[in-house]
């Protein structure tokens, strides 16, 4: 149910109500999410349960195949970003991306990936269009189109529940089932 | 040998279907995810997971290729299934030459009057798992459990198990429906399955 865009004064309203968001989210910036995530380029890619978790010290991002329960960990700090559980042992790298990429394949833009999957715009330009409810439908920026195909109400206000982001062949969709913000 | 209880498991094993539970818990033992569905197997080669709930998904192996299909997500991955079974205890157990191959097997009393039987996968890293604990009683699979290299503990509880009934032909295949992204798994010369 592709969701139609609003304009005119709706629109403003909407934005104005959406950088309030934006604003808010940025004030509570320790959350985690835990859900299913899926991510494929030309051809190759992979899926699985995501628990995606950011803190004091930056980002653990988790990922487990299902039945083999495969699994690895991404950690990104100040200093760099270390991946573990993979054969051959821990790797690291100062770009989390490039580590990523290099690691296991999957190109994702985490960084900006960090305000998509909550509904809101990464820094920089970036277009918007909302739906009727006045909720983001879609967001366009540094080539990426990541589309909210459904949200659901958590105990900190809407959240995003799937968001598939592509460019060009590149898709990263994350499904989520529990979205959880450290107050304090 | 195989262990006398694995022999009676797999002993005229043709078919088996089942439910499941699956726990999922982290390295200091918290519950992290909570998943249950059903599940099939023909041998030689054949195996299929349903997991139910929120997110439900399709995991079957047609005797070549593994096939994971998350509806919410849109996306089949497709996978050759040499690949897949090293790396699933339970896909070995269907076919126990597969399993001498690939793993070290021991058994213990489990001293209820089953078994605890271990599994250490014969090259190291190579399976997605470090081992797998079986536990069998009177020839039935009750529980497997298995941690991975973040030393994440899952644990499957078997039950409502019915061996050698016939199965529809279609179980174990699959054909990609429409509009969803069909991909391989990255390093897998996987060819995409023709859409025909």
């Amino acid at each position: 149910c592709a969701r139609a865009p609003i304009r005119g004064v709706e629109a403003s309203q909407a934005e104005q109500a959406q950088q309030q968001r934006e604003l808010t989210l940025q004030a509570h910036d320790r959350w985690r999410m835990s859900g299913r995530v899926a991510v494929s380029a030309n051809g190759e890619g992979g899926s699985g349960a995501v628990l995606w978790v950011e803190h004091e010290q930056g980002t653990d991002f988790e990922l487990r195949a299902p039945v083999t329960g495969r699994s690895w960990r991404l950690q990104v700090r100040e200093q760099g970003a270390l991946i573990e559980g993979l054969e051959g042992g821990p790797l690291s790298d100062p770009d989390p991306q490039r580590l990523l990429r290099e690691s296991v394949g999957w190109d994702i833009p985490l960084s900006s990936l960090r305000y998509w999957v909550r509904g809101a715009r990464a820094p920089g330009p970036a277009q918007i269009e909302f739906a009727e409810d006045g909720w983001p439908a879609r967001i366009e920026q540094q080539g990426w189109t990541v589309e909210f195909r459904e949200w659901m109400d958590t105990a900190s206000g809407r959240m995003p529940k799937r968001v598939f982001a592509s460019r060009g062949d590149q898709r990263v969709r994350l499904a989520a089932s529990r979205w959880q913000f450290e107050h304090g | 040998e195989l262990p006398s209880s694995l022999q009676s498991f797999s002993q005229g094993l043709k078919t088996l279907q089942g439910q499941f539970e699956q726990q999922v818990y982290d390295t200091d033992g918290q519950l992290k995810e909570q998943t249950q569905g059903t599940v099939a197997l023909a041998a030689p080669r054949q195996f299929r997971w349903d997991y139910v709930g929120e997110f439900p998904q399709t995991i079957i192996a047609d005797g070549d290729r593994v096939w994971i299909y998350d509806p919410e997500l849109e996306q089949v991955s497709v996978r050759p299934q040499s690949h897949e079974e090293q790396s699933s205890p339970l896909a070995a157990l269907i076919d126990p030459g597969v399993l001498e191959q690939h793993y070290f097997v021991s058994a213990v009393p489990d001293g209820t009057g089953g078994e605890e039987i271990e599994l250490s996968p014969k090259q190291e890293g190579e399976g997605g798992f470090s081992k797998a604990r079986l536990r069998l009683k009177e020839g039935a699979l009750l529980e497997m459990e298995f941690s991975d290299q973040l030393q994440q503990r899952s644990l499957i509880r078997f039950s409502g198990w019915k061996r050698n009934q016939a199965f529809s032909t279609d179980l174990f295949q699959f054909t990609p429906p429409d509009g969803v992204d069909v991909i391989g798994d990255i390093g897998e010369g996987a060819e995409v399955y023709p859409i025909n």
